[in-house]
């Protein structure tokens, strides 16, 4: 089933001189086995968006429906957005602050076992999840602490991954990455995409927004600009919506003006660029 | 979390927003010997109080510190209440003997009823207060405050500076921290972690996987801070001018001379009550307070010369 937001409105701190509308009446719907991305500026309302997804927040009116969900202000049963969040994995910015296990492995193991499941059986997903995020095999008995940022990163991934959620959640997974980690947790979310999981992925690089989404929704301050497909979004001038234009469209638009024949519609990451190029030159 | 936002400053316009902040500790401190003094009588003891507590209350209505906070702060005092209750009616006071009623062979004294009920009053009003003081007066400014206070032990060579320097680094970062637990709350109830509801040994296990990572991050941020600060050489022992100043108005003065008077009052009641029974008695802490009085008065004139200096 889809996600649906049915005109959601959510304010922090009501009643308070704190008060801050974070989401102003958001209406939009995610499919299954999309690969959505939502873009926009810091402070537009996307980590607030996200937290509605597993009933982090409930909205201060509106309705959000994931699977046979209907989370609604009147309507919290806290039992049942348990459930919820194990349908629902969200990976936060910054993700690699909530390890506190001795071992990597039992970090990760920590997800499932709250959702009632036992240890060995847990263990071997784990296992198998840090394989997934490429943590080698000598790590898993290490503590999270002892490992580097970017691993830490994967660790925190894998704790979620390792519930086996069928929405999966990222808010800037890639932010303090380096180049060759960013490419390879990206693949990995396609690949996870492709065998059917509902990827939803917050993010400010449209180079990303590009090459692997689905899908686009395109947020500023606290509403939904535009929901569409790439295709839609970067045929239009993507700069009137304040994003910049990605740097594999702006080399095609420069080869075009120098009068070089690229079909476009083919052309989604650097491999295809190249693979054009080379057609277009014989 | 909405109960840890207890005692935060909330920005609002009012009068007591306005008020130096360090009138505003001499206040609080003259305002809290005004409740805590004690008088011979608890018919004056009553009197006095209610009339401190809706003097206090008004001080709430007008620094806009919610009523609904005022609640919650007094239900983690729900216990304390009972068991002075239970003390005072088990232990009844020197020189009980109106007995209110009995229960069984224990007799319960009206002094004993009497006794708890002033020491719940000054409890609550005492709390009022320190609500008021926080609620209204931004944490460095508080600092600035009560640095200004410690100037002149620097004579004897008390780190006044670094003192409110590391008071003002602590307040800082509460609100910092509190938006840190609410984040690492967030992402361990994504993994399934219930902080509300389950079995002892669970909700053990949530609260560890809330506090490693929040130590943590807490280590690490001190850290980067005192790298910062040294990176643009700060120097505790240097000496500064100040970007926040602080300001006496005339305000100031009207609400500095009608506490003190309202202290003055209520001391010489209970001055004048015991010196009925006793012989001109001067209570101890009236020396104090002239002292205290005094101090403040020396400080300012030493903190006015060196400014025009």
């Amino acid at each position: 089933m889809p996600i649906n937001f049915k005109n959601v409105f959510y304010t922090y701190s009501e009643k308070t001189p704190f008060r801050h509308e974070a989401l102003k009446g958001v209406s939009l719907t995610i499919n299954d086995g999309s690969f959505t991305c939502i873009v926009g500026h810091t402070g537009c309302g996307k980590s607030t968006l996200i937290q509605q997804l597993n009933g982090l927040l409930i909205p201060t009116s509106g309705s959000v429906d994931v699977n046979e969900y209907h989370i609604e202000k009147k309507n919290k049963s806290l039992k049942k957005l348990h459930d919820l969040r194990k349908e629902v994995g969200v990976v936060f910015q910054f993700s690699e602050y909530q390890l506190f296990e001795e071992t990597i492995e039992d970090d990760v193991a920590f997800g499932p076992m709250n959702f009632g499941m036992k240890k060995e059986d847990v263990l071997k997903i784990a296992h198998e999840c840090l394989k997934t995020v490429g943590i080698p095999e000598d790590y898993y008995k290490k503590s999270p602490f002892e490992i580097s940022g970017g691993e830490k990163r994967r660790v925190a991934i894998a704790g979620i991954l390792a519930l086996q959620p069928k929405t999966l959640v990222l808010d800037e997974p890639t932010a303090g990455l380096d180049p060759r980690g960013t490419k390879y947790i990206l693949d990995l979310f396609k690949k996870l995409n492709e065998q059917g999981t509902t990827i939803v992925f917050v993010t400010h690089d449209i180079n990303i927004v590009y090459e692997y989404a689905t899908d686009v929704i395109v947020m500023n301050e606290g509403k939904v600009v535009l929901q569409t497909v790439p295709e839609k979004l970067f045929a239009e001038d993507v700069e009137q919506y304040s994003l910049e234009t990605p740097l594999i469209q702006k080399t095609v638009n420069l080869l075009q003006a120098k009068g070089m024949k690229l079909d476009v519609s083919k052309i989604r990451s650097l491999e295809d660029l190249v693979k054009e190029i080379a057609e277009a030159r014989k | 979390m909405t109960n840890v936002a207890l005692g935060r400053y909330v920005p609002y316009n009012s009068f007591i927003h306005r008020m130096d902040a360090r009138n505003k500790i001499f206040c609080l401190i003259a305002l809290m010997v005004a409740v805590f003094i004690s008088y011979p009588t608890y018919e004056i003891t009553f009197i006095v109080g209610g009339a401190l507590a809706v003097f206090i209350f008004a001080l709430l209505l007008i620094s806009h510190v919610s009523v609904k906070d005022i609640f919650k702060s007094l239900r983690v005092l729900w216990f304390f209440i009972i068991l002075l209750l239970v003390i005072n009616i088990f232990i009844p006071p020197k020189g009980a003997e109106n007995v209110a009623f009995s229960m069984g062979s224990v007799n319960v004294y009206w002094e004993a009823i009497f006794q708890s009920l002033k020491i719940i009053l000054r409890l609550i009003l005492m709390i009022e207060l320190t609500m008021i003081l926080t609620a209204t007066t931004k944490p460095l400014d508080l600092t600035y405050g009560l640095e200004w206070y410690l100037t002149p032990l620097k004579l004897v060579k008390f780190p006044a500076h670094e003192v409110a320097m590391t008071i003002s680094i602590a307040l800082r970062f509460i609100p910092t921290l509190l938006d840190e637990t609410d984040r690492i709350m967030k992402a361990q109830s994504s993994r399934g972690v219930d902080f509300k509801h389950g079995k002892l040994s669970a909700r053990l296990k949530a609260i560890v996987s809330l506090i490693i990572p929040l130590f943590i991050s807490a280590f690490q941020r001190s850290e980067e801070l005192a790298d910062s600060m040294e990176a643009r050489g700060y120097d505790p022992k240097a000496k500064r001018t100040r970007y926040h100043i602080l300001r006496f108005s005339l305000n100031d003065l009207f609400s500095f001379i009608l506490v003190g008077a309202l202290m003055s009052g209520t001391i010489i009641l209970s001055h004048y009550q015991w010196s009925l029974q006793t012989t001109s008695f001067v209570p101890w802490y009236s020396l104090i307070l002239i002292c205290i009085f005094i101090y403040i008065i020396l400080v300012g004139i030493i903190d006015a010369a060196r400014r025009k200096a």
